[in-house]
């Protein structure tokens, strides 16, 4: 142990670390119980205020701990708070506490410094919604399951926090109630991501399972390392020992039947399930798009910059034991390269703004996941690239989101060919938006350019070629379809009269895109190698590198050009070729016809061939059994209803012959 | 003593003979219990049953306690008992004849449930509250 770090003596910000997750926690409770029904406005200064207590606490955290483990040292996970929970049995209890590691500490920034300004941006957003209070009171119940999440240090807690954050996703997807459209929406990503969570769920009680059958002879070796950093004992289902090499070692040598797989290799692919399900991955991204008809700063906080992320979280979290396997951690990269190319291909054909931003999001997770994908143990380049492009990209998309909200706020449409010329009309919203589309772009000197940098040297630097192509094509794609609606959005004239009429936002709505942009800028330039890193080897980062930053800024040139190109100008350009591919765009337009395979699945055949004759089974011989008993009660009280005279003298008689039936039977016993 | 007395006492009846009377007076009763068409008759029926009970108390107590009353005080316990049960059940005779004009015991099948079709719970409720409002309003056409 290099650093010596007092775990009983730690400073104040350390010692209450629960304070980041339980100030929503509060402000929730009390704004939904309390404050909502008698002030509207003071509702969202309570939530406001909470989450920005938070985001105090968690800056806080992070200069203790970086005081502690200076950048560029070694960074050990500390459990600087924690209680006691489930105790199953003796040795094995389940905690609930807070983890303080680097990228716990990213993602505290992360998610309150966001949170705070979509906060902010709502209370101006939001004003005269019937719902205002109800959207704040939704908004804290989110933060403090994502912050929940990012502080879980066993796989249990954060198990139950993503739900949470699942329900709150839900919650504000649906929260214009009365539209059907955002009910369904609501639905179908409650749906997908419970059906992806199953999998994490199963993946979690193999590993659960496994964890407490070898704790024994593993978890002391471990325990002696880590004690001094946790204020309670190892548990099996901690991170802690999850991802230690004694653990792996042993349980990645079991093998899953005479497969040749590991069951690490099962469990692993079963969590990045969940993972993938909430950063809404290739054949689970369906509901991303969708999640949408939620209101525009929902989609900024969560559908963009946090709730998403908590896949690559996830997997970042359990990284050496993705690591161990190869396997799966291949599937992360493959899965998360097609993604970004699959969702960029989308992004390029989509008319509704939002919907844009939602399939470059898709993109830039895919980005994320391929990066953290090709990492290694002993190259974990990839491993802090995805979490600097974690933390640009929540910079940079919060603020296209945002800007996207100002805009549709201004006039009320979410169809990009709905606006145009807005620049002169919007001159905040114009400036801050061009700005995160140059970073998104990956144009220097924005952060953009640096995190994907990273991310396309660590490609290249772990022999994945293939993939550094691919995402080097993605890097094109994207600044293409960024530009495509910065252009058609703010330049040209106007198309409509509410495009005309449209006004820049109120300063509570531009203030936080200002803040925002500022960060798009500068966010590039924390030495993020340097704070964030895994294993012993520091991944370094080497300023600029030219073989990669020419290719990767040509490749962003050639997309913005061919925007330029064909979005300037009447525009017919585009038209022709879009006529010219004919089929192919139509099929690229509607999104490759995914929702309507699942459709397919899940009305033609599930419906027809399980739930079909399920229910028929349910309603024919479950229920008809017991029709049948009741119908057997009644049909035989009906045959004897004829003995029910309504005489009392055949009733009598009835009775005399019973008495004599048991005098007899009396008689012949006793006698 | 008196050879006659003797003789009397000699032949007098046993525990046996007495049960054997109260059981015919006791078959009587219940015969007529079952088979008369007039409530008083089945209320004079019920009296020598009752009265056949009453004289078992009466006889075991002669036969197994001699030296105590216990039998005999419930014997007139149960005349008494009869006695009200009389007043009553009379009461009630002469009250259904003023309602019925007729005591004749075949002709009181109210408690008879009509017949009732076995659909569902929510027909035979419906059903049976059509049977029995249709009675009640019979009833009060008379």
């Amino acid at each position: 142990m290099t650093t010596e770090i007092d775990i009983q003596h730690l400073g104040f910000a350390m010692r209450h670390a629960w304070l980041v997750p339980a100030f929503p926690l509060v402000s929730f409770v009390l704004v939904a119980l309390f404050i909502r029904p008698l002030s509207q406005r003071f509702s969202a200064v309570v939530a406001t205020l909470a989450v920005f207590s938070s985001w105090v606490v968690a800056c806080a955290i992070a200069c203790e701990y970086y005081r502690l483990c200076p950048p560029g040292g070694e960074h050990p996970v500390l459990v600087p708070w924690a209680f006691e929970w489930l105790r199953y049995q003796p040795g094995f209890t389940v905690n609930v506490g807070v983890i303080v590691d680097p990228i716990s500490v990213l993602l505290m920034l992360v998610v309150t410094t966001v949170s705070t300004l979509v906060h902010i941006y709502s209370s101006g957003y939001m004003k005269g919604d019937p719902g205002y209070g109800r959207f704040f009171a939704y908004l804290n119940l989110f933060t403090f399951s994502m912050l929940g999440l990012v502080a879980a240090p066993n796989i249990v807690q954060m198990y139950v926090f993503w739900e949470l954050v699942g329900v709150s996703s839900f919650l504000l997807i649906g929260f214009y109630y009365q539209k059907p459209s955002a009910v369904s929406a609501s639905k179908k990503a409650f749906i997908v991501t419970r059906f992806a969570d199953l999998g994490f769920l199963i993946g979690v009680l193999t590993l659960g399972y496994f964890a407490f059958n070898l704790f024994g002879a593993t978890a002391p070796a471990v325990s002696a390392r880590t004690a001094a950093h946790c204020t309670m004992p190892l548990q099996p289902m901690d991170f802690l020992y999850l991802t230690s090499p004694e653990f792996l070692a042993k349980f990645g040598a079991l093998a899953a039947g005479s497969t040749g797989i590991t069951l690490l290799t099962v469990a692993m692919v079963l969590v990045f399930m969940g993972a993938a399900g909430k950063s809404a991955m290739f054949p689970l991204h369906i509901w991303l798009p969708d999640a949408m008809e939620g209101p525009t700063p929902v989609s900024a906080l969560i559908h963009a910059a946090t709730m998403v992320v908590a896949g690559v979280y996830l997997v970042a979290r359990m990284f050496p034991a993705f690591a161990v396997s190869g396997a799966a951690l291949l599937v992360v990269a493959y899965v998360g390269a097609f993604t970004s190319l699959f969702a960029a291909v989308i992004g390029t054909t989509q008319d509704d703004i939002k919907r844009v931003l939602a399939f470059s999001t898709l993109s830039q997770l895919g980005y994320m996941m391929l990066a953290l994908g090709v990492a290694t143990m002993d190259s974990p380049l990839g491993y802090t690239a995805s979490m600097f492009h974690l933390f640009t990209h929540a910079c940079f998309k919060a603020l296209l989101f945002l800007g996207a909200g100002s805009v549709i706020h201004a006039v009320h449409s979410n169809e990009i060919w709905d606006m145009g010329g807005l620049r002169k009309k919007m001159p905040i919203t114009h400036i801050t938006f061009l700005i995160a589309t140059l970073a998104i772009s990956g144009f220097w000197p924005l952060s953009g350019f640096f995190s994907k940098d990273e991310i396309l040297a660590s490609a290249l630097a772990n022999g994945h070629t293939f993939i550094f192509g691919l995402a080097l094509f993605v890097a094109g794609l994207t600044a293409f379809y960024m530009f495509r609606i910065y252009l058609v959005t703010f330049w040209g004239d106007f198309r409509t009269d509410k495009a005309h009429h449209a006004h820049e936002a109120p300063p509570l709505m531009w203030i936080p895109l200002v803040i925002l942009a500022v960060l798009s800028v500068v966010a590039g330039y924390v030495p993020m190698g340097k704070f964030v890193s895994i294993g012993v080897e520091h991944a370094e980062h080497h300023g600029i590198n030219f073989a990669i930053a020419i290719p990767a800024t040509i490749a962003a040139l050639l997309g913005t050009g061919t925007a330029l190109l064909l979005y300037t100008g009447s525009g017919s350009r585009a038209d022709a070729i879009a006529r010219s591919l004919g089929g192919v765009h139509t099929l690229i337009k509607q999104k490759f016809y995914i929702d309507e395979v699942y459709l397919f699945i899940t009305h033609r055949l599930i419906f027809n061939l399980v739930s079909r004759p399920i229910a028929w089974f349910d309603r024919a011989v479950v229920d008809g059994s017991m029709n049948a008993s009741a119908w057997a009660t009644r049909a035989s009280g009906y045959l004897f209803s004829w003995m029910q005279t309504g005489q009392v003298q055949s009733y009598s008689a009835w009775f005399a012959c019973g008495a004599m039936l048991v005098l007899l039977v009396l008689w012949a016993a006793l006698i | 003593m008196n050879p006659l007395i003797a003789q009397i006492a000699a032949h007098s009846p046993g525990l046996r003979d007495w049960l054997a009377l109260t059981s015919v007076i006791f078959s009587i009763g219940l015969y007529g219990l079952l088979t008369r068409r007039n409530a008083v008759g089945i209320l004079m029926a019920v009296e020598l049953m009752l009265n056949s009970a009453a004289m078992n108390f009466v006889i075991f107590n002669r036969f197994c306690l001699p030296a105590r009353m216990d039998g005999s005080v419930m014997a007139i316990f149960v005349i008494a008992v009869a006695a009200a049960e009389v007043v009553v059940g009379m009461a009630i005779f002469v009250a259904l004849y003023r309602y019925r004009g007729t005591v004749d015991v075949n002709q009181m099948n109210t408690m008879q449930d009509p017949v009732i079709s076995i659909e569902g719970p929510g027909d035979f409720n419906r059903e049976v509250m059509k049977n029995i409002n249709k009675q009640y309003k019979s009833r009060h056409d008379h």
